[in-house]
Formats: C-alpha cells, sequence, structure tokens
C-alpha cells in the first residue's frame, strides 16, 4: 500500500516525446555520457543546444523512459544546477562553446566555491579577493565547505573585485580551474568520520579575463541566477538531502521485522509517515504547478525547512530504534545492517545548516513570503571595506 | 483524474470557493458568530438555506438523482474549509456531510429517495448519531438497540456528542438489532425521543445527548452494512473536518502576521524580532503541510481510493494538531490582547480543540494508521 511512484497523468505509450526517446534508446543500447549529452538528455530543460528546451511534460517524460531503461545520467550537480544555468544566461559565446558540453558528459566535474571561514551564513560579506592584473586577476583567500573539490576540474568562485562599494555590489563570478599554480584543496573530516567537504587555499592565483563571467561586481546577482524554465523532477524524499533512506524505508524495515512491540515508537513511527506524506505532496504540488505553467506558490519555500528536518526525525527514530545497540558503530533499526542508518544519523546535523541554515530559513520564509520586516544589517549602505574598518577615512 | 485535481483546487472549485467566502462574509461575520454562539440554536436558518439554494453547497456529493449537485466530497471540502475559516456554526457538517454521506453509503434507494432531495434544499436537517455513553468514536461499539415491535423497529438507548442533534428533523442512528449494528432513521419529532444540548467549550459547535425510549425508527440499508455505512460516513466527515481546520489555520496564520506587521514595542513592528517570525514561519510550515493533507484527503475520498482510510487518519493528525498549535501560537504573537474575550483568537482555539477531539484525537489516528501500515 506504500507506493513510491506517482500517477502524474503523463501522456501514455503513443506520446510522441516517449516514442522519439524510446527509438534514441534502441539505438544507443548503452548510451555514454557524451552520447546523451549531445542527444540532449542530460538536461533536457536546458536550452538547445545543450538541452532540448523541454517543458515540464517534456521532463519527466525522459526522466520517466530513461529509469524505466535503468539509464543513469552523468551526475554533475553543481555544474548543472548552477555553473551551468549561469553560463548560458551571462557567458560569452567563447565560454558556452567551451565548459557547458563537459558538463553534461561529466567529462568535467564542477565544484561551488562560494563560503568562507568569516562568510557562512553572511555569504556577501565574503572576503577572497580578486585583483586586477594585467588583464587578468590575480585571486588570494580561502573558501571553506568546497565539497567534492578534490575531484572538480572546475569551480563557480566568487571573490572581491571592489572592496569599497556595499558588500553585494563588490562581488564577481569566476570560473577557478582547481589545478591552476596557487590552489591548494585539503579535505577535512566531518563529524560523520568522512571527508565530502574541503578547504580551498587561493594564493595569488592568476585568472584570465576569459575567466569572468558577466561583468565585474555582477557576481551576487549571477550566484543566484537559476534558469527561467525550471529543472523538474521527482525527489524520492530520501533523508539526506533526497538521497539516502526515506521514511517509507525505515516503515519497511519495521513493518518486515513484525512490526514494533513498543507504542511509543509505533506512534513515532506512524507520525514519521504523516510528515513524509505531507512533503511528498508538498513536492507533488510544485511539479503541478510547474507542469500547469504556474509559479510556485508558498509550498516550495516550507520544503527545505520541512524536509530538513523530517530527515533529522528519520535519522532519530532509525536510531533510536536500534534500542541500545546505539551505543554501537553501525546500529541500525531493529537490527538492520545497513550502514545507511549509522552514515545518515551521523550525517543529519548538517541538514539544518547546510544549503541555508534553518534559522536563515525561517527569516526569508517570514520576510519574502509573509512579508514580516527585514531585519536591519548594520553593515547596510557602507563599503565593505569600511564596514570592516580597513578602508580609508572619510 | 490528473495530478492537478489532485493537489490543486480547479478554476470551478476556486469559483465555489469565492461564493461560500462571499456568503458567509456577508451573512455570518464575527459579530454573528458571537451572538449565535450565545443562543441554543447557534444558527440562523436562513443562512443555511441560503447555502443550500444559492450555492447548491448542501447537495454537492449527492447525485442528481436525489436532487444533488452530483459533484464530489471534493467541492464538499472546498465548502467546509470556508466554514472553518468563518467559525461558522450551521449544520453543515450535520447535515451536508455526516448524514447525506451516511445515506448515500447505506445504498438505500428508498430512504434516499425520500430524505435526500428535502436535506439538500435545506428543508430538513438531519444529524448523525452514533457515539455512546461509552465515548468511542467507533461506529460498530453501540449499546442502542432495536427490537421489532408491532410492526416496526423500536429504539432503546442514549448517544452522545451528536452534532446539531437540538435542531435535526431527522435522526441517523446507529443500534444493535442482535448482534449486528445497523443504521436506523428516526424522526425527532415522534415519541420518545428527548433531546439535550450539551455545554460545549466551543459554542460554535453544538452537541446533542439524545435518549430513545421505545422510539419508532425505519431500518435504512442492509443491517449487516450499518457499520461500513457509518465508518464511510465519518471518514466523509474527518476529510471535511480537516478541510475545515485547514480553514481556520489559515485565516489564525494571517490574524497573526498582519498583528506582528502592525503591532510595534520598542520603535519597531514586533514582526521585526526573529522570534516572532520564526513562529511565524513555522505556522506558515504547518498549514501548508496541513492544506496538502486535507487535500489528498478529500481527494481520496472522492475517487474511493483504496488507501483512503489511511490517508485520513494521517490527515486527521496532523491538521488537528495544526490547528491547535497555530491557535495557541496565534495567541502567544498577539500577547495580552489575544487573551481577550473580544479578541478572535480564543474562539479558534477552542474550535480547533473541540475539532481535534471530534472523532478521534491525532494519537488514536495514528494508532489506527499504524496498524494499517502493519507497524
Amino acid at each position: 500500500m506504500l507506493r513510491s511512484t506517482e500517477d502524474l497523468g503523463l501522456p501514455g505509450e503513443s506520446d510522441e516525446r516517449r516514442q522519439e526517446v524510446r527509438q534514441w534508446l534502441a539505438e544507443h543500447p548503452k548510451p555514454t555520457g557524451r552520447q546523451l549529452a549531445e542527444a540532449g538528455y542530460v538536461a533536457p530543460h536546458w536550452p538547445r543546444p545543450w538541452g532540448l528546451d523541454a517543458d515540464p511534460v517534456h521532463q519527466l517524460i525522459i526522466d520517466d523512459e530513461l529509469r524505466r531503461a535503468r539509464v543513469t545520467r552523468p551526475l554533475n550537480q553543481i555544474a548543472i544546477g548552477w555553473a551551468g544555468p549561469t553560463i548560458i544566461h551571462a557567458g560569452t559565446r567563447q565560454q558556452k562553446e567551451r565548459y557547458l558540453l563537459p558538463m553534461l558528459t561529466g567529462e568535467e566535474i564542477w565544484c561551488q566555491m562560494f563560503s568562507e571561514p568569516g562568510a557562512g551564513s553572511d555569504l556577501a560579506n565574503l572576503s577572497t579577493r580578486a585583483v586586477r592584473d594585467g588583464d587578468g586577476w590575480r585571486v588570494s583567500g580561502q573558501k571553506v565547505w568546497t565539497s567534492g573539490a578534490q575531484y572538480s576540474k572546475f569551480g563557480i568562485l566568487l571573490a572581491r573585485t571592489n572592496p569599497d562599494v556595499p558588500k553585494h555590489q563588490g562581488i564577481s563570478y569566476f570560473i577557478c580551474p582547481v589545478d591552476a599554480p596557487g590552489v591548494v584543496v585539503r579535505p577535512f573530516r566531518e563529524m560523520t568520520g568522512g571527508s565530502l567537504f574541503t578547504e580551498v587555499f587561493f594564493d595569488d592565483v592568476y585568472l584570465p579575463a576569459d575567466n569572468l563571467v558577466g561583468d565585474e561586481g555582477d557576481g551576487w546577482q549571477l550566484a543566484k541566477v537559476t534558469l527561467s524554465n525550471e529543472r523538474v523532477s521527482l525527489s524520492s524524499g530520501g533523508a539526506l538531502w533526497g538521497g539516502g533512506p526515506t521514511a517509507y524505508d525505515l516503515i519497511e524495515v519495521v513493518r518486515s521485522r513484525g512490526g514494533t512491540t513498543d507504542p511509543l515508537s509505533r506512534d513515532r513511527l506512524a507520525q514519521l509517515y504523516v510528515d513524509a506524506e505531507a512533503l511528498r505532496l508538498l513536492r507533488l504540488r510544485a511539479v503541478a504547478a510547474s507542469l500547469s505553467g504556474e509559479p510556485p506558490g508558498p509550498e516550495a519555500s516550507v520544503r527545505k525547512l520541512l524536509a530538513d528536518e523530517h530527515g533529522q526525525d528519520i535519522m532519530n527514530l532509525a536510531r533510536d530504534l536500534a534500542g541500545a545497540d546505539a551505543l554501537l558503530d553501525g546500529a541500525g533499526p531493529l537490527g538492520d545492517k545497513s550502514q545507511d542508518w549509522h552514515f545518515g544519523w551521523l550525517f543529519a546535523p548538517a541538514l539544518t545548516i547546510g544549503g541555508g541554515t534553518a534559522q536563515v530559513q525561517r527569516n526569508i520564509l517570514a520576510e519574502r513570503i509573509l512579508g514580516l520586516p527585514r531585519g536591519r544589517d548594520p553593515h547596510e549602505g557602507l563599503g565593505w571595506s569600511e564596514a570592516h574598518g580597513t578602508g580609508r577615512s572619510a | 483524474m490528473n495530478i492537478m485535481e489532485r493537489v490543486a483546487l480547479t478554476a470551478e472549485q476556486e469559483e465555489l470557493r469565492s461564493s461560500v467566502r462571499r456568503l458567509l462574509g456577508r451573512w455570518c461575520p464575527e459579530t454573528e458568530v458571537r451572538r449565535l454562539m450565545e443562543t441554543d440554536t447557534g444558527f440562523e436558518r436562513d443562512v443555511h438555506v441560503r447555502l443550500a439554494q444559492e450555492i447548491g453547497a448542501v447537495g454537492l456529493a449527492v447525485p442528481e438523482r436525489f436532487g444533488g449537485a452530483g459533484a464530489s466530497w471534493r467541492e464538499v471540502a472546498v465548502v467546509a474549509e470556508e466554514t472553518g475559516r468563518a467559525l461558522y456554526g450551521g449544520p453543515y457538517l450535520s447535515s451536508a456531510v455526516l448524514s447525506a454521506g451516511a445515506l448515500l453509503a447505506t445504498e438505500d434507494e428508498q430512504a434516499c429517495r425520500d430524505y435526500l432531495p428535502a436535506l439538500v434544499k435545506g428543508e430538513i436537517l438531519a444529524s448523525l448519531a452514533f457515539v455512546e455513553p461509552d465515548r468511542r468514536w467507533d461506529a460498530a461499539s453501540t449499546g442502542t438497540r432495536a427490537v421489532w415491535r408491532e410492526g416496526g423497529y423500536s429504539l432503546a438507548g442514549s448517544k452522545l456528542y451528536v452534532i446539531d442533534g437540538h435542531t435535526a428533523d431527522l435522526l441517523l442512528v446507529t443500534a444493535r438489532i442482535d448482534d449486528t449494528t445497523a443504521l436506523f432513521a428516526v424522526d425527532r419529532a415522534a415519541k420518545g425521543i428527548t433531546t439535550a444540548l450539551q455545554p460545549t467549550l466551543d459554542r460554535t459547535r453544538k452537541l446533542a445527548e439524545i435518549q430513545f425510549e421505545d422510539a419508532p425508527a425505519r431500518l435504512v440499508g442492509a443491517p449487516a452494512h450499518g457499520v461500513e455505512a457509518v465508518s464511510a460516513a465519518v471518514r466523509a466527515g474527518c476529510a471535511a473536518l480537516v478541510a475545515e481546520q485547514v480553514g481556520g489555520a489559515q485565516r489564525l496564520l494571517e490574524i497573526g502576521v498582519d498583528y506582528a506587521n502592525t503591532r510595534e514595542q520598542f520603535g519597531r513592528p514586533i514582526g521585526s524580532f526573529q522570534s516572532i517570525k520564526h513562529m511565524c514561519a513555522d505556522m506558515l510550515a504547518q498549514v501548508e503541510s496541513a492544506r496538502s493533507l486535507a487535500h489528498h484527503a478529500s481527494w481520496a475520498i472522492a475517487v474511493d481510493h483504496p488507501d483512503a482510510a489511511a490517508v485520513v487518519h494521517a490527515a486527521k493528525s496532523l491538521c488537528s494538531q495544526t490547528f491547535l498549535s497555530v491557535a495557541a501560537t496565534t495567541i502567544q504573537i498577539h500577547g495580552g490582547i489575544g487573551f481577550t474575550w473580544d479578541h478572535p483568537a480564543h474562539l479558534y482555539y477552542r474550535r480547533a480543540k473541540s475539532d481535534e477531539v471530534l472523532f478521534g484525537t491525532p494519537a488514536e489516528h495514528r494508532t489506527l494508521l499504524a496498524s494499517l501500515l502493519g507497524i
């Protein structure tokens, strides 16, 4: 009775777009990343020639057909979600020709060099400097929480090109090769014991003029660019930002072991199911709005807030269901051996921190959706240097 | 039904919503809510008739052959959400949802032909009576007995928490014939029936206690289907109730945010303080979650989905928690003024508490849900 696929009422077998994908798959039975990219299937929502200008229905049809054929597309989240759309929006023809296709084929992986030790929630406060050097720039500073830099070819780098104007205005958007001289990537160990994240140090790194995207000072706006034709997809609702076990998986573990005799645990599981259903339906509402060309409603904004805490609830309950064995490494609910639960519990605190803390999310909901007054930033209107007491006196 | 109909309102449903909101705004503003809640009746008959006849709201889920609009429980939920928003105290839940739902679920064509047309027009009011002194929300649990006497059935027993029971013309009553719980239609004006209004926490929801002593009754539907028919009616009742809860919670969110933006202390609107902002953001998240589940519940009932019972349990649990939590938070945001009689917050707070208990608490629904999930 727990279903994991939605009946979206997508066009059926005879639909031309479906037939087109099947035809292509028949001609390319085990497609490579390059083949998928050249066919426009890696990011179909992107404009041609890199994508298919696919509207939401078309995107979901492609997703459906590829899933049925068990074809996985190259994973390159930062590239496809962030760097690519920005280059499409504001890049030069040369930048588009150089960077877009290798993103889609998965040959060049990208990372996001945004956060710094002094600029987390207040990202605009970043201090990594890019100073003019002839036609190019010299970059010095440090980034942190850069996931995947160890295996990335390029990074989207936000750096300060003008310290004399207010903080948001003096930031520029660069493409930084991770192997450029002066770039040092240092993985660090996070709470889980793993090293998904890195620090990246920039010691006088030279970036040529071609590596600036858009104009100097456009960085903050460009960092927020998403395509007007957004990607629509169905997330499975995994606890860890869409990945990993779902509440339904936990319930299935319990169910397949004959249920639990503890009424409190049973109640918590039922509550978890209720929350999972509410989230699933919120996602469905967002997809439905996309499919009918409607603007996203408030349900889109509340989702991250709810999903992050829901992910923590899943992992906390899973650990509690391990009983006293929760004392041990690798504990899973009712003795389940999957390492996902152990890793997930240790990763869970990150959910309400990364990608925007839960506190900032609430501020955004309150201010942008409910129209409550914005908080006053004491640095507002001041030049960045001035605000930091390092500028010239008036 | 495609995805849009599952999760969002159609254009027609939006129009229906607007019509009901306009009608209730005109005929049942807060002043009327306050006036009527102090009366025994609790509502103006002609407002119910307006809903029934100007909008056809009472017969939305009733097939055309019985005088209804032949729409669905989804449309009923749209109306219910507006009644919840307005704290409407009239017999919509009792007549249009529980009673119409019970009659239709018995599949007794004759009884439907006899009662539904007048019900749909608002000419008669009806209430479902199934809760016994053991206070269980279980359709099968009944001590009320029906015996065959002088060519008809006669009921003996008592019922509690009969919504709008004191103003109903027709009562639909569960009673045991031997070991089988069946459904009966009873004319409340007939002999052997004593009705007493129960003193409710929520004065906008009238509940009656009804005693039956050798009261004449007519069997509706086959005795073996009585429990299923009443269960179906209560499921539809829950789907409407969760819609009411979302309507009330949404109204409270608006009131709370409006106050946070207007009330100034320490030289600025209190909504500029992060703690207030966060309370409002949490209310928004809760209301949107509740709305998602409430829509899903009325959709599932409307399409007779095999998982409808589980969906309704989930919705009743979450929407009850949300409405009550949002009511409490709204009072908190208002500070002292939220604690006054004159401010509407407490009226919603009482309604939220009452709705939380009606048809089973969140914990009771989660227990039933857990069984259905096999855990």
